[in-house]
């Protein structure tokens, strides 16, 4: 997951990556908001913002289960907002339909972490 | 902190029963959508619901494919967004493609879990079954790091 973040979050912050992810957003029913909103690059530098993040939380994890935890709670977030674009997309949907197991992995990070916080 | 955590148990987000089975079925939906030859492992992860030692066989073929997928990315000529600076900025097919770094360690999280309810546990040799070693993983992905010293699973 830190990897991902990672990736994901630095493409964020060109005009290429912001381009594409626009035709993904604009059908999520919980963030199509933030096109209009932000603007195109404005919703990207956001996201990207907030995915890297994630990654520096989730890599903080490895020793910090708070932190871990809070990274798995973003992350979760995340892929809730980008599975709901799912039966909203017009086509392509193979891309996000990885983000089935990727929401499936975030949840198993925030049972791990939040099991290790609430027994310390 | 701590509020938020148990706060989270509350909802009911923390049952350790849960993981196991959601991954398969969010694997499995994914290789039936890939289709083609892909559509024997979706059988295979299928059928580990009732066999462990399919759902290994399924979880191993899983992770052989994603391998190729993962390594692939650097041989294609359009990996890297040159509008965006190159590497590490993705192009092509790359954003597809390197989430199959995630679904590579959840065919090891499932392997892991399969072979600890079969006979073939002595895999514990391997390093596979350490403990901890998924969890490092799916945090990691590639960025795991090996001198974590293991802790006490609760």
């Amino acid at each position: 997951m830190v990897l991902i973040f990672l990736m994901f979050g630095h493409g964020k912050w060109f005009e290429y990556a912001a381009r594409l992810m626009v035709n993904y957003t604009t059908h999520g029913p919980l963030i199509f908001w933030m096109y209009p909103l932000l603007g195109l690059r404005g919703e990207s530098d956001f996201l990207g913002a907030s995915e890297l993040l994630t990654a520096s939380l989730f890599f903080a994890g490895f020793w910090n289960r708070k932190l871990g935890m809070v990274a798995a709670l973003l992350s979760t977030f995340t892929f809730i907002s980008t599975v709901t674009i799912l039966p909203f997309l017009p086509s392509e949907r193979a891309f996000l339909l990885k983000d089935l197991v990727l929401l499936a992995v975030s949840l198993y990070l925030l049972r791990q972490d939040a099991n290790r916080v609430n027994a310390a | 902190m701590k509020r938020l955590a148990s706060l989270l148990g509350r909802l009911g987000l923390l049952r350790p029963e849960l993981d196991y089975p959601v991954i398969r079925v969010t694997l499995l939906i994914n290789f039936l959508f890939f289709g083609g030859w892909q559509w024997a492992i979706a059988l295979l992860l299928l059928l580990g619901f009732w066999n462990k030692t399919l759902g290994a066989a399924g979880a191993v073929a899983g992770a052989v494919t994603f391998i190729y997928t993962v390594t692939s990315i650097p041989f294609r000529p359009d990996a890297w967004a040159a509008s965006s600076g190159g590497f590490p900025a993705m192009g092509g097919a790359t954003p597809f493609l390197i989430k199959d770094v995630v679904l590579f360690a959840a065919c090891l999280y499932l392997l892991k879990q399969d072979l600890l309810r079969t006979p073939y546990r002595t895999a514990a040799g391997t390093g596979l079954l350490r403990s901890n070693f998924e969890y490092h993983l799916l945090r990691g992905d590639g960025a795991h790091i090996s001198h974590v010293r293991p802790r006490q699973m609760v």
